[in-house]
C-alpha cells in the first residue's frame, strides 16, 4: 500500500511552548488513521503544519509523495478538511457554502453542481439548503461543515474533531459518514479525545501526548503493548477490607481497589479470570449484586503510557 | 472556480452582512437627513441676501491702518459684499440694536467684531476678516515688493474664504451648509474600511477559520485577495452612489451634475476607506470588536476635523495646521468634493483625486506585505 502521508522529525514551537516535539507519522493510502490525545497535546497543530498552514521549525512532511508546500496546488486540490471549528460564511446559505468552498477546488460548473447536491445528500442537509448556518442547530452545523470538507471528493481527508459537541445521534450518523467516505476510496485522518470513537471507526492509531507520538498501532496493536487483561467491577454492599490481600493473590491480578461499594479488579491477560474471582467471594459467603466485566480500552493504554487519564476532568 | 464566481460570492457576503450596511449607508443617511431638517430652516433666511450691512469704528491707532484701508475698501467696493459705513462708536452700538447693520468692526490698535446674533452674515463678515488678520504680513510684503499685485492678492484673500458662503448668498440656490454633506460623504466612504477589515480578516489564518479553509484550497492567496478586495470597493461604490442620490434627489441638495467625476471621487474614497481598513485589520493585534472600535473612533476624529460635527474645524485646521487637511482623509475625500461642487475648480480636484490613489497604493501596498508574512 502507498504511503498517503510521511512526517519525520516535526518540530514546532509557538514562542516558549514546544507543540510538536520530534513527531513522526505514517500514514497508507485506504486508512482511517486516528489521533488520539488529549487537549492541547498537539493534534490541530500537526494537521496544520500538514496542510501548510503553519510554518514548523524542523522536520520533513511529505504527502502523495512530494514534499509539501503552500504552493503545491495538485496537492491540495486532492485533500479535503474538515476544521475543528465550524468555518463557514454566515452570510451564506447551506447550499452557497457548500458551492462556495467545492469551487474553490473544481472549476467545471456543471460538475461542481453534481458534487454539491452529493454533498447535500451525503450529509442529508437537503431540507436545509436555503438556511443560513445560524438557523442550524448545533449537529447540522457540523454536517455543514463536514460537507464544506468533502464535497470536491478529495483522496485525502482530514477531520479535526468533526463531532466536538454533537448528540449521540448525530456522532453516530456523521461515524458512518466518514467510514462510507472511506469505504469509496478515501484515506482519512481522524483526530479525536473520544477513544470510542477512535476505537469504532480507525484502522491504525496514534496515541500523541504533549506533541510526542507515544505509540502507534492498530488497537488490537495497542491495547496488547501493555499487558492488561479485563476491568471487573462487582458491587458489594458489606465488604471485609482484609480480603483484599487474598484476592490479590488470585491468579492474573494486576490490582484491587474497593471505592464507592464497587470492588474493582484489574487483570493482565489470562482466561477463567472472573469465574476464580466469583468463587473466591462465594466461598466466604461475601453478598454481591451487579458484576460487570470490560476489555482495556484505549483510555486504559493511555493511562498506562502516560499516567494520566485521556480526558482530563471533561 | 472562475474568478468571476469569487467576486460574486464575496459580493453577496459583503452585502449581505447588515451592520456594516448600517454604517456605511443608513447611518450617513440618518445624519444626512438629521442636517437637513436643522439646516433647512437657517437657510430659508439665507436666501436673499444682498450686500452685508456692517459698521465701521476706527480709531486711527492700527499700526497697519493703510493696508487694512486698502483691504476694507477692495471688498466694499462695487464687486465687494460689504456695505461699509464709517461711523462713532455710539451711533454704531446703536444701528447694531437697531438691526441696521448686522455687527461693528471697532479697529483700534487691534481688529475685533461685534455682533449681536448668530446669522449667515456674521459668519460671511467674522471669515473674512479672520483671513484678513491671518494674511495681514503677506500684503505687507506685496506691498513694500511688489505693490502692483495688490490687488489680486487682496482679492484671493477676500475670497478664498468667503467664495462658497458668498457664492451662494448671492445665488440663493448653493446650500452654504453643503461642507456638513461632504464630511458626510466621507464618513460614510471611510467607514467603507469595514468591509476591507472583513476582508482582512478572512485571508488570515489566524484570525478566522474560514481562512484556514480558503488556504488549503488551491486557489492563489492573492486571487482570493483581489477578488475580495474588487468586492469591497463595488460594494462601497454602490452605497456611496445610494447615498449621493438620496442627498441630492430627496433631500435636493443641490451638489452639482458632473456625475462622472463626482462617482470618480466617490470610487476612489471608497478604495481608501477600504484599504484603510484592510490596514488597520491586518497591522492591529487585537480582538475583532477592539479594532472595529479603533476603525470607528479614526474614522470618526477624521471627519470631525473635516468639519463633521464643527463647520468651522476645517477653516480652522486649514489655518493653524494646513498639513493635517492634507493628509487627513476624511478631509481630502470632502475637498474633492468641494472642489467639484463648490468651486469648480478643476486643479484642486485632481490634486485631491491624485492624494488619494497615493493613499490607496500606500494602503494596498502595507496589506499586501502584511498578508504574505501572515502564514505564521
Ligand atoms: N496559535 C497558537 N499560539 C500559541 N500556542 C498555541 C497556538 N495554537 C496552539 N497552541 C498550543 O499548542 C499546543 C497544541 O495545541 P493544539 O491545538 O494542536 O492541540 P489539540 O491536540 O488540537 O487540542 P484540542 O483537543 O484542544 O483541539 C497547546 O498547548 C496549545 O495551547
Ligand atoms: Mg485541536
Amino acid at each position: 500500500m502507498e504511503t498517503v502521508i510521511k512526517v519525520e522529525n516535526l518540530l514546532k514551537r509557538y514562542n516558549e511552548l514546544i507543540a510538536l516535539d520530534n513527531f513522526n507519522l505514517e500514514v497508507k493510502e485506504g486508512e482511517i488513521f486516528g489521533l488520539l490525545g488529549p487537549n492541547g497535546s498537539g493534534k490541530s497543530t500537526t494537521i496544520s503544519c500538514i496542510l501548510g498552514l503553519l510554518k514548523y521549525d524542523k522536520g520533513n512532511i511529505e504527502v502523495f509523495g512530494k514534499k509539501m508546500s503552500p504552493y503545491e496546488y495538485d496537492i491540495k486540490r486532492q485533500i479535503g478538511v474538515v476544521m475543528q471549528n465550524v468555518a463557514v460564511f454566515d452570510e451564506l446559505t447551506v447550499y452557497e457554502n457548500i458551492d462556495y468552498f467545492c469551487g474553490l477546488y473544481i472549476k467545471d460548473r456543471s460538475l461542481r453542481k453534481q458534487y454539491v447536491k452529493e454533498a447535500i445528500d451525503f450529509v442529508n442537509l437537503g431540507d436545509f439548503e436555503k438556511f443560513v448556518p445560524q438557523k442550524l442547530s448545533g449537529g447540522l452545523l457540523r454536517r455543514l461543515n463536514i460537507a464544506c470538507g468533502i464535497a470536491h471528493k478529495p483522496k485525502l481527508i482530514f477531520m479535526d474533531e468533526p463531532t466536538v459537541a454533537v448528540d449521540p445521534q448525530s456522532r453516530n450518523n456523521i461515524l458512518e459518514g466518514i467510514k462510507k467516505l472511506n469505504s469509496d476510496g478515501a484515506t482519512i485522518v481522524y483526530t479525536s479525545h473520544y477513544m470510542e470513537e477512535v476505537e469504532k471507526i480507525c484502522t491504525r492509531i496514534a496515541i500523541m501526548d504533549k506533541g510526542k507520538n507515544l505509540a502507534i498501532g492498530t488497537k488490537e496493536e495497542l491495547k496488547n503493548m501493555i499487558n492488561l487483561g479485563e476491568n471487573v467491577s462487582i458491587e458489594i454492599l458489606d465488604f471485609d477490607e482484609k480480603y483484599i490481600q487474598d484476592i490479590k493473590k488470585l491468579p492474573n491480578v494486576y490490582s484491587v481497589e474497593y471505592v464507592n461499594k464497587n470492588l474493582h479488579v484489574k487483570y493482565t491477560k489470562g482466561q477463567r479470570n472472573l469465574i476464580e474471582l466469583l468463587d473466591f467471594l462465594r466461598e466466604r459467603n461475601v453478598e454481591f449484586g451487579h458484576v460487570y466485566s470490560e476489555l482495556p480500552t484505549l483510555d486504559d493504554v493511555f493511562l498506562e503510557i502516560t499516567g494520566k487519564e485521556l480526558r482530563d476532568g471533561e | 472556480m472562475v474568478f468571476i464566481d469569487l467576486y460574486r460570492f464575496r459580493l453577496k457576503i459583503l452585502l449581505k452582512d447588515k451592520a456594516l450596511f448600517f454604517w456605511t449607508l443608513i447611518f450617513p443617511i440618518m445624519l444626512g437627513t438629521f442636517f437637513w431638517l436643522a439646516f433647512s430652516n437657517i437657510t430659508e433666511k439665507a436666501e436673499h441676501i444682498g450686500k452685508i450691512d456692517a459698521a465701521l469704528v476706527d480709531s486711527g491707532e492700527y499700526a497697519n491702518k493703510e493696508q487694512l484701508d486698502t483691504f476694507l475698501q477692495s471688498v466694499s467696493g462695487k464687486d465687494g459684499n460689504i456695505k461699509l459705513r464709517e461711523v462713532s462708536e455710539d451711533e454704531a452700538e446703536s444701528m447694531l440694536e437697531a438691526g441696521d447693520v448686522c455687527g461693528i468692526i471697532n479697529v483700534s490698535d487691534k481688529i475685533s467684531l461685534e455682533f449681536k446674533d448668530n446669522g449667515m452674515q456674521q459668519t460671511i463678515l467674522k471669515t473674512m476678516m479672520d483671513s484678513y488678520i491671518q494674511n495681514e504680513k503677506l500684503i505687507m510684503n506685496i506691498i513694500k515688493n511688489n505693490p502692483e499685485k495688490l490687488d489680486a492678492v487682496i482679492k484671493s484673500v477676500s475670497e478664498e474664504h468667503t467664495y462658497n458662503v458668498e457664492k451662494s448668498a448671492a445665488s440663493g440656490d448653493m446650500d452654504v451648509y453643503i461642507q456638513y454633506y461632504f464630511a458626510l460623504i466621507a464618513m460614510s466612504c471611510l467607514f467603507g474600511s469595514s468591509y476591507g477589515m472583513k476582508n482582512a480578516k478572512d485571508i488570515q489564518i489566524m484570525q478566522s477559520d474560514v481562512a484556514k479553509r480558503r488556504n488549503v484550497a488551491p486557489t492563489g492567496r492573492m486571487v482570493n485577495v483581489l477578488a475580495d478586495f474588487l468586492s469591497a470597493v463595488t460594494v462601497q461604490t454602490i452605497l456611496f452612489a445610494l447615498l449621493f442620490i438620496y442627498l441630492d434627489i430627496f433631500l435636493g441638495i443641490n451638489m452639482g451634475n458632473r456625475y462622472g467625476y463626482i462617482l470618480l471621487a466617490g470610487f476612489l474614497a471608497g478604495v481608501t476607506g477600504v484599504g484603510y481598513g484592510y490596514v488597520i485589520g491586518l497591522l492591529i493585534k487585537c480582538s475583532e470588536n477592539f479594532k472595529e472600535g479603533i476603525m470607528r473612533a479614526s474614522t470618526l476624529l477624521m471627519c470631525f476635523l473635516a468639519g463633521l460635527m464643527v463647520g468651522n474645524m476645517k477653516y480652522f485646521i486649514e489655518t493653524n495646521a494646513p498639513v493635517i487637511n492634507k493628509i487627513n482623509p476624511a478631509a481630502v475625500i470632502s475637498d474633492s468634493f468641494y472642489s467639484l461642487c463648490v468651486f469648480g475648480d478643476v486643479k484642486m480636484y485632481a490634486r485631491c483625486i491624485l492624494t488619494l490613489v497615493v493613499m490607496s497604493v500606500v494602503f494596498f501596498g502595507i496589506s499586501v506585505v502584511c498578508i504574505r508574512r501572515d502564514r505564521a
